[in-house]
């Protein structure tokens, strides 16, 4: 009864986000991999530096 | 800094974050999107947890990518904290990004304490995970 009701608690919130109601549109593979390259500089990222947690890519 | 960075989303969780750019602030970004994890890693330095991001869009479903995952099942949209049809671009490793799980990258929207809506039933973390294997073998994915 009670899982029921906190179920219900969630969707109405996610029905009052005014941001779900936005329309979200497609990034072009250029803007991406610009920003990618942003990313890996400023953190050091794809050098497998990082621990993994939960990668399925990884198995 | 906000309790939800110090926690890391599960794999598979739908969250909300501004792609492909920071805070809306010097950006377009007006307003964080649906994003799927398709990945976690720490930084062993600084602690910091980063998310290997999919975007979900609401436009040219019917461009979908075999691979990519839509929902347009209005149940499974009520289900996931969405209110439109939307894909999940997973088909290449060319569309995802590694973002560091933090105030600058993520934002909840109005009503959730953090920016995770969900996470996806099984069939669909299946499917993803099926998808990221691939992709890795083929060595189509950005790595931690």
């Amino acid at each position: 009864m009670s899982l029921r009701k906190y179920a219900g608690s969630n969707r109405d919130a996610k029905r009052d986000a005014p941001e779900a109601r936005e329309s979200f549109d497609v990034v072009t593979e250029d803007k991406i991999a610009a920003w990618n390259s942003k990313l890996n500089d400023r953190y050091g990222l794809g050098r497998g530096r990082l621990e993994v947690l939960e990668d399925p890519a990884a198995a | 800094m906000p309790d939800w960075e110090r926690t890391a989303p599960r794999i598979y969780s739908v969250v909300t974050g501004f792609f492909p750019e920071t805070s809306p602030r010097d950006t377009w970004a007006t307003n964080p999107r649906p994003l799927l994890v398709c990945g976690t890693a720490r930084d062993p330095d600084s602690g910091v947890v980063f998310c290997r991001i999919a975007y979900g869009t609401t436009q040219k479903l019917d461009k979908a990518h075999a691979n990519d995952l839509v929902v347009g099942n209005v149940s499974m949209l009520d289900d996931l904290g969405l209110r439109y049809p939307t894909r999940f671009v997973i088909h290449s490793g060319r569309h995802m990004v590694i973002m560091p799980w933090t105030s600058e990258f993520f934002r909840p929207w109005t009503g959730y304490p953090r920016p995770v809506l969900s996470v996806l039933p099984d069939d669909m973390q299946q499917h993803v995970g099926s998808v990221l294997s691939e992709l890795a073998r083929a060595g189509d994915i950005p790595r931690f």
